[in-house]
């Protein structure tokens, strides 16, 4: 859908109501730096993008940018107001509070908000900024455009949900827990089958337990071996408990439980690990932030205060927490070390408090084992878990290992009935273990299976993915290699095309041949100008491959960078390719201007329009009534008539360089640079010698006359040119009277190469005599071959 | 996503399924729905990851899950 018109209240620099209406034709606006040209722009983006501009992102535009969008000096009884109104005269009103809020009416029939920003606006800066794009931004900002962003969020959803399968399910901890069992089954029952095992458990039941079996599942029957076997320990002599105790003391693998410390510990440097903690606390708070976040659009960034989309906010926690992945697993590697370390201290605590070891534990209290029973006794496992130093690991060593081996030297010579019960407790402890792991086997299993069903969608998601992209971007790359071809003709880069590096998933780069060589990067070889060019080129590929080619496309000041020929170039470009669209092109090159405004302006599907130098905020943003830059000039007359003088004189010398051209004016040749670089005055000479001859006017009777009143303009605007422009330029002492005549005069002598009865120019058409150019009506002609 | 892509995401789900055949028609079927909703709309939080994944780990249970899924 065409855009009719551009209305602005006290939004941006604009004040009482201005609008931008472009009769849904392609139109050229000018305005010299700040004179609000891109509040318009504002206004578009602020609709497409659900009201936030996008250079207007920061710490300083306030939480909904109402700092940055409503004019800084708006009465309090007025409303910032944007109004935005359609080809079908459909209106679309957003009226914005004062805390930057919106409230949208109208025009629902003009879905704005499915409109591809990239696609509908192109900024100078964004296009540039796009070629020093990383990879990876290159593909964020290309996939919405090439209509794969919902498979995108598909794959990268489940790549993330195989992940928190994984962690949810506790897989790796259950897979750990397999391996312990596995290994204490190994130990204790060495290659056994499990019909072997079984059979060794029925033995025990028929030495431990009374009576016939009263279950056939291997389950019950360990429990019950379980409870018979602690029947027996009950019952037995305080010595044999004495020993039953200590061989479980003898059993407690501290000195392995320090050494796994020690391991997670080295893989963390002590330097590190402040940084850690403050890396991981801000993670975990940025974690419960974004997981609070529901229906926020957007969201104020904790550490920069700017309003960035939630989607990138998530996104960018996401990829911080990937970075930390492999510190986080080595943190609670250690943690875990740690902790079972402190598990097993507390065996030996609560061991060496039981009364069956009491006696044994006084006597070795007095043969040297003092300061390790007392060490023992003062261990506070609690604190110990928090912090466990280098320093406790090697006191946990020397004290208290002399009491493990003391408990193992006297558990040897234990009673032949403590070693059977050890021996008979173990082995239905670890058949016990190995049937109840028979269901986590089971439950990793299934989790192993789900992330593989997961991984394997998404794998198949990314091919395709990529398949895609790929297939889309080649036929993109055969636009932007045309584009370029028509901006960049004969020049030795060639091949320009977006490709998927084969090295990662998610990202797009450009490649191109610089003279025939193969570049992986425009950065390697192209110049800014190209670069930018190169950027315009793609995002214009982007933009044509809209379906709905009734959509505006709007460039503004697309062309800082590019030199004088390229950026000719871009009507040419915009006229092959975008013929169909409505185009609203907005520079502050006032010589592009002009080359556009002579190249287009006798074509009906094209208009022009300036505005007038900024002012003030109260007074806003101002159209020229003229399609000349003077008012530029005009501008300055009070303040600065030196200046406006100036001015003048360089809008003459644009003016009248392309008249020349258009009339065919014959200029002697000078070397160098000097022939692209003449002056007004030397076109102004030229333009009233040929002039008198071959500039026509309609007597009305059939013939032609010469046009006495052209030359008499023409010979004014020369002699003001020549006495009060130079004077302007070189000793800045032109006064107010003088620089506002020479304004008029240099605007009077270019209307009159306008017909004021066609409203066209004198080389609007070849006239049917030969040599001959005429305004449309054929009131005025140039006969350009008398010159 | 056009139809034409709910048809590729249902055929892509068939084809991973018989590579992991393991996964129960009821996890099959709420990552059909899933995939169709709002894993193709927005990125997730990690809560809203963990709950999905806790649904879809109970509904791997095999006997339990498919009967409900039947149902």
């Amino acid at each position: 859908m065409r855009i009719k018109a551009i209305q602005l209240s006290w939004f941006r620099g604009a004040a009482d109501p201005v609008s931008l209406e472009t009769e849904c034709k392609s139109m050229v606006v000018y305005g010299a730096n700040g004179s609000g040209k891109s509040s318009f722009v504002d206004a578009v983006e602020y609709v497409l993008n659900s009201g936030r501009i996008g250079h207007l992102a920061h710490e300083y535009s306030g939480k909904h940018q109402e700092k940055g969008i409503i004019n800084t000096h708006k009465p309090k009884d007025r409303t910032s107001e944007l109004r935005l109104k359609y080809k079908d005269n459909s209106e679309l009103r957003v009226e914005i509070r004062e805390n930057g809020t919106s409230k949208s009416s109208g025009a629902e029939t003009v879905a704005m908000g499915t409109w591809e920003y990239r696609c509908t606006i192109l900024r100078q800066d964004e296009v540039a900024q796009f070629i020093y794009d990383s990879k990876g931004e290159k593909y964020s900002a290309l996939l919405p455009l090439l209509g794969l962003h919902q498979m995108e969020f598909a794959a990268e959803n489940l790549r993330q949900l195989a992940k928190v399968v994984e962690s949810v399910s506790k897989l790796k901890e259950m897979k750990t827990s397999l391996q312990q069992v596995e290994n204490s089954r190994r130990t204790i029952f060495g290659t056994d089958s499990d019909e072997e095992i079984v059979s060794r458990l029925e033995e025990l039941r028929q030495k431990y337990c009374t009576g016939q079996a009263t279950t056939e599942d291997s389950l019950c029957l360990c429990n019950e071996l379980e409870a018979a076997i602690g029947e027996r320990i009950k019952h037995m002599s305080a010595d044999q408990k004495k020993h039953f105790v200590l061989a479980d003391l003898a059993g407690l693998k501290i000195k392995d439980n320090v050494v796994e410390v020690r391991t997670a510990s080295s893989n963390l440097s002590g330097a590190v690990e402040p940084l850690i903690t403050e890396k991981l606390s801000v993670l975990l708070s940025a974690n419960k932030f974004v997981d609070a976040l529901v229906d926020e659009t957007e969201v104020k960034c904790p550490a920069c205060g700017q309003l960035i989309p939630v989607d990138s906010f998530r996104t960018h926690i996401q990829a911080e927490r990937e970075s930390l992945e492999q510190i986080i697993k080595a943190f609670q590697d250690r943690k875990a070390a740690i902790g079972t370390l402190c598990d097993t201290l507390k065996s030996l605590k609560s061991n060496f408090d039981k009364s069956e070891v009491r006696t044994w534990r006084d006597e070795h209290s007095k043969n040297g084992l003092t300061d390790s029973f007392a060490h023992l006794d003062g261990l506070d496992v609690v604190v110990l878990r928090e912090s466990c130093t280098e320093e406790d690991l090697k006191s946990l060593e020397e004290r208290l290992l002399p009491l493990i081996d003391a408990a193992a030297a006297t558990s040897k010579g234990k009673a032949p009935d403590v070693q059977d019960h050890l021996d008979a407790k173990q082995k239905v402890g670890v058949a016990k273990a190995m049937i109840e792991a028979k269901d986590q086997a089971a439950a990793v299993k299934r989790a192993e299976e789900l992330i593989s069903f997961i991984t394997c969608l998404e794998r198949g998601i990314r091919d395709e993915l990529r398949r895609r992209s790929q297939a889309i971007m080649d036929e993109i790359s055969t636009d932007i290699q045309e584009m370029w071809s028509i901006l960049h003709p004969g020049e030795p880069i060639s091949d320009v095309r977006l490709y998927l590096p084969d090295d990662t998933d998610k990202a797009i780069d450009i490649s191109l041949k610089f003279h025939g060589a193969e570049q992986n990067s425009p950065r390697l070889t192209l110049s800014e100008g190209n670069r930018n060019s190169l950027g315009l080129c793609i995002f214009l590929a982007m933009a044509k491959r809209q379906v709905d080619t009734d959509r505006p496309l709007i460039l503004d000041d697309v062309i800082v960078s590019l030199d004088r020929n390229h950026r000719g170039m871009i009507v040419e470009l915009l006229q092959k390719v975008f013929s169909e669209r409505q185009v609203v092109i907005l520079t502050h090159e006032r010589e592009w201007y002009t080359e556009l405004r002579h190249q287009l302006g006798d074509n009906n599907n094209w208009f022009f329009k300036t505005l007038m130098p900024y002012d003030t905020p109260d007074v806003g943003i101002r159209w020229s009534h003229k399609t000349t830059t003077f008012d530029d000039a005009r501008a300055q007359v009070n303040e600065r008539p030196d200046s406006a003088g100036n001015d003048a004189r360089k809008i003459m010398d644009i003016e009248l360089a392309l008249i020349a051209e258009h009339l065919q004016i014959r200029l002697p040749y000078l070397r160098g640079e000097k022939n692209d670089q003449r002056l007004a005055r030397e076109f102004m000479e030229r333009l009233i010698a040929d002039g008198k001859k071959c500039f026509k006017k309609s007597a009305g009777d059939g013939n032609y006359a010469a046009h006495t009143d052209a030359i008499a303009a023409f010979t004014e605007a020369d002699r003001l040119l020549l006495a009060w422009a130079n004077r302007a330029s070189h000793t800045f002492d032109l006064v107010q009277p003088e620089a506002t005549k020479l304004i008029d005069a240099c605007e009077k002598a270019l209307e009159y190469f306008k017909c004021s009865s066609c409203s066209k120019a004198v080389w609007f058409a070849d006239a049917s005599s030969s040599e001959t150019l005429q305004c449309k009506c054929g009131e005025l002609c140039w006969r350009y071959a008398k010159g | 996503m056009s139809n034409d892509d709910h048809n590729w995401i249902t055929a892509r789900i068939t084809q991973a399924r018989n590579q992991s055949p393991l996964v129960t028609e009821a996890a099959l079927t709420e990552v059909t729905q899933l995939l169709k909703g709002n894993l193709s709309k927005q990125t997730l939080s990690q809560k809203e990851l963990g709950k999905v994944a806790s649904l879809l780990i109970a509904n791997m249970v095999p006997d339990v899950a498919d009967a409900e899924a039947k149902q």
